[in-house]
């Protein structure tokens, strides 16, 4: 039988191939746990079915060499299911050795179009494996009473009758899935796009003319629009486990063939991500797991000399954080000395010793992401770690994600792999700039700061809240640093920048530096569908796209990368390695601590624990309603309840002065940090967020107040620090104490 | 620019001019030209999108506009024809964009007002008068003697390539574009 059989063989053979395919996959984890002896009966009798079905499809299709190869393996595996042979290295070795050799016969039969599974019959393999099977008759002790067939009858084909039969268990999952061509669930996935565009027109329309029918079935549609995109989206979500499943096999045959005992970990298999993202980090997960077996876990006998199991253990954890999905890769073993990584950048030219004795461990680790930076021959036997990390970067930031490393010399590395859910959807902040809007998306921003709206920094140590030259460079101070600035409109069209009034300055870290964008005004955060420009547009450089807005217009997604590149910023940092650094070392320190300085109730500055918060946003006062004696905003389709940390610790109102509301300053917006509690989202409104601190407050002086955690220094003056969780915890309990706080 | 009307040469066996039974031309207007696209290319006339500048592009491409939540590319006709600007030109009462699709995109032609859908029979076909230069040359396809007017029938591939190859707007650094 071959390629004659015409147009309907090609469709059966195809279905074949697909198949197989999976089950070799299934196939490689299920030995690897037969190997660690983590394997149960039904595993084995898993693998036994799985070779079974391979090697009664081909005898159809007269693939003979497919057919004896399997069929040998078959046999080996009938006596390890009737435990008349207990699973050692070499067996599971023999059998994975067989699974390769299907697989390349597989792509014989693929590349001939299902015409031949090719001339090579691997009589060494059926020799090996044969010899295998055989050994049983020759059985140590245990296995004697369990083996007392001779061998002639156990190479007879097995049992037809088996109860759960290949052609069963594949009725079961054919009964409940489809295989859906991936391009059909694209096209399906841009139009619920569209959709989802034209309803949020609609209810913009909606909302303008006033109809109450109009507005009730505009309210179905975007019940019934968000519901199908949240159930698309989630047909193109695969659980992760689909690629972590290859993992076993890969640090099997690398741990082998670097003489490692290494133990594969995974956790969190169920997070599901976009299939498009899985296949973009498929390689660079591939890759850090490579470098973990090689060069981060050591030699047994180099681990039992410091003090640890010889086995090694290699750590592969998803889970779901803030929307976006992280993959950690962590490995037990010897670490990375900061030392060597600053010996070696010095050595390779990326820094002057200088620079290396000034930067932090942490900063001198994420060197290792430089292009050209490679530790693997110098200090190979430390960690030698560094092998195409800048490759392994490069396409992680090309899904929108980020990687970073943490390491500590002795105790092993872990590698953190951001990315997002999807690429189909972004989160972005629209700014307006020019009189244009422009789309920016969130993942590239670190922070917003306004400026040359008059409104002088609190504590004021050389925070001078305005843009500065340098020359003929614009800055702006942040923090103590210098943030070069780059102005939108200038950059686009070359037009002068107005001087006049506030603008938003965007602080991008991108491409490892950190540089302030300069706006017109920050409007607000949307979730855009990303649409390619034409062929026309293709080569400019500074656009990656457009998005369309709720009110049907148009905004360009900005690329950030070709804008700084256009602007000529690149030269700003390459020089000098420790400009490179700075950044990446900045915005690390402040996740781990930091917070968020506001002014409450006229003077009165306190601080909000920023790993208590998830977000800013800002409210006309107009949009405070009550409900239930509280007050709320309605805010993305819920209510948020406000406290307001004006009336939060404080034992005398009288004392302050007067009535806060109707001060000349007071804002007709309110700031509301949106903070996550258990029972739902509560907002803390407050007048102005001045500044993000990243130095640790000292309390000076524990509060006998609810809802504040002490009094400290912050910049010369006192503030407050609000204890979250308390507020949280009021909140859940009711109102009452905290008016009585209050008043 | 104007097509000289005694230059229309011989009709057939025109070298670049295929043969064929009547074509319909969607023709339009801009400033005094009479254009027109082949109808089969064109997808819509629709009222003109707003549309969105896209800095940095070609000079032959205005921008993009949003067509029912489909990118359309804008271009700018009067540039790509080499027409100067005429600072005196009054804004045209009934502006409309030709909307032709091209290979998978859809691609706007802005212009002053849509004339017609007419039948253009092989005989009234010519091939572009030699004196006719200028960037107008390469875009054209043929001219259409029809009743009394000519029309110009834009040849749609020469039309986005020469926008593609238009020179691109650059800022240049500290100071306006020119």
């Amino acid at each position: 039988m071959s390629a004659e059989g015409g147009l309907d063989l090609d469709e059966v053979v195809a279905d074949f191939l697909v198949e197989c395919h999976e089950n070799l996959e299934l196939l490689d984890r299920e030995l690897v746990e037969l190997e660690r002896g983590t394997a149960d009966r039904a595993t084995v009798s898993s693998i036994f079915r799985i070779i079974h079905t391979i090697k009664g499809t081909p005898g159809f299709f007269g693939f003979d060499r497919l057919q004896s190869v399997t069929h040998v393996g078959e046999n080996l595996l009938s006596r390890l299911r009737e435990q008349e042979l207990q699973p050692t290295p070499e067996i599971v070795t023999a059998l994975l050795a067989m699974v390769d050799a299907v697989r390349e016969m597989l792509a014989v039969v693929e590349s001939s179009r299902g015409a031949s599974d090719g001339e090579e019959t691997y009589p060494q393999l059926v020799a090996r494996i044969e010899l295998l099977t055989a050994t049983a008759d020759v059985p140590p002790a245990e296995a004697a009473v369990s083996a007392p067939r001779p061998a002639a009858v156990v190479a007879s084909p097995p049992a037809v009758s088996e109860p759960s039969s290949p052609a069963h268990r594949a009725g079961k999952v054919t009964d409940s899935s489809i295989r859906v061509d991936v391009h059909a669930l694209d096209r399906i996935v841009n139009l619920v796009s569209e959709l989802v565009l034209a309803r949020n027109e609609i209810l913009q329309l909606a909302g303008e003319v006033a109809d109450g029918r109009l507005s009730a079935a505009s309210q179905r549609l975007d019940v019934i629009a968000g519901g199908l995109q949240d159930e698309v989206m989630r047909t193109r979500m695969h659980p992760i486990g689909q690629l972590f499943g290859k993992f076993p096999r890969v640090v099997r045959d690398l741990a082998i063939s670097c003489g490692r005992e290494v133990r594969l970990v995974t956790s969190g298999t169920e997070t599901e991500l976009d299939r498009t993202v899985i296949d973009a980090i498929r390689d660079p997960l591939t890759h850090l797991i490579r470098n973990a077996v090689d060069h981060g876990i050591e030699p047994p006998e180099e681990r039992s000399a410091a003090g640890k199991p010889t086995e090694g253990r290699l750590g592969l954890h998803a889970y779901h954080q803030n929307g976006q999905v992280v993959v950690e890769v962590g490995d037990d073993g010897a670490g990375i000395y900061p030392s060597v990584i600053r010996q070696k950048a010095v050595q390779k030219g990326l820094l002057t010793p200088e620079s290396a004795a000034a930067c932090s461990d942490e900063a001198a680790l994420q060197l290792i992401f430089l292009p050209g930076f490679s530790t693997a021959v110098a200090v190979t036997g430390i960690s030698g770690r560094g092998v195409g990390m800048d490759v392994v970067k490069t396409s992680i930031e090309g899904v929108g994600g980020t990687v970073d490393v943490l390491s500590t010399p002795g105790t092993g590395t872990t590698f953190r792999i951001r990315i997002p859910l999807t690429l189909a959807v972004i989160p972005a902040l629209v700014v307006r700039s020019a009189g244009a809007k422009y789309a920016v998306p969130t993942a590239d921003v670190v922070e917003l700061v306004g400026v040359g709206d008059g409104i002088a920094a609190a504590g004021g140590e050389g925070a001078a809240n305005d843009i500065e030259r340098v020359h003929d460079a614009e800055v702006y101070r942040l923090r103590g640093e210098l943030l070069p600035l780059l102005d939108l409109s200038r950059a686009l069209t070359g037009a002068c920048p107005r001087r006049d009034g506030p603008r938003d300055i965007l602080v991008l870290r991108t491409a490892g530096r950190r540089v302030g964008l300069v706006v017109d005004q920050v409007l607000h955060t949307s979730e855009i569908v990303v649409k390619p420009l034409g062929s026309l547009l293709q080569a400019v450089p500074v656009v990656a796209g457009a998005t369309i807005l709720g009110d049907g217009s148009l905004a360009l997604i900005l690329d950030l990368l070709g804008l700084l590149a256009e602007a000529e910023l690149h030269a700003l940092s390459t020089d000098d390695g420790e400009d490179d650094l700075t950044p990446k070392a900045g915005p690390a320190a402040e996740e781990d601590g930091g917070a968020l300085l506001c002014q409450v109730g006229g003077a009165r500055l306190v601080a909000v624990p920023l790993d208590a918060t998830c977000r800013l946003e800002e409210f006309p006062d107009t949009a405070v309603e009550w409900a239930d004696g509280r007050e709320v905003v309605q805010y993305r389709g819920a209510l948020l309840p406000l406290i307001r940390l004006r009336d939060v610790g404080r034992l005398n109102p009288a004392a302050m002065g007067g009535p806060e509301h109707g001060t000349a300053a007071e804002a007709a917006y309110l700031q509301v940090i949106v903070c996550p509690g258990s029972e739902g989202d509560i907002g803390l409104a407050v007048e102005h967020v001045v500044d993000l601190v990243t130095e640790p407050i000292v309390v000076l002086q524990p509060s006998s107040c609810l809802g504040v955690a002490g009094s400290g220094i912050v910049r010369g003056a006192v503030t407050d620090v609000i204890d979250v969780e308390a507020l949280l915890e009021l909140h859940s309990r009711g109102t009452a104490q905290l008016a009585g706080a209050a008043a | 620019m104007s097509a000289n009307p005694t230059a229309t040469g011989t009709v057939t066996a025109e070298p670049g001019l295929a043969p064929g039974g009547p074509r319909r031309l969607c023709v339009f207007r801009i400033e005094q030209l009479r254009l027109g696209v082949e109808v089969t290319d064109v997808q819509e006339v629709t009222e003109t999108l707003s549309v969105t500048v896209v800095p940095m592009s070609p000079r032959g491409v205005l921008g993009v506009g949003n067509l029912r939540g489909q990118l359309v590319t804008v271009l700018d006709l009067p540039a790509l024809l080499g027409l100067a600007p005429d600072a005196a030109r009054s804004a045209p009462e009934a502006p409309v964009d030709v909307i032709v699709r091209f290979g998978g995109e859809l691609i706007s032609l802005p212009a002053d007002s849509v004339a017609d859908v007419l039948d253009a029979a092989a005989q009234t076909r010519s091939r572009p008068p030699d004196n006719l230069t200028g960037p107008v040359r390469e875009l054209v396809r043929a001219v259409h003697v029809l009743h009394a007017d000519l029309v110009l029938e834009l040849d749609i591939p020469a039309l986005i390539s020469a926008a593609r190859s238009s020179s691109a707007a650059r800022p240049s650094r500290g100071s306006q574009t020119p």
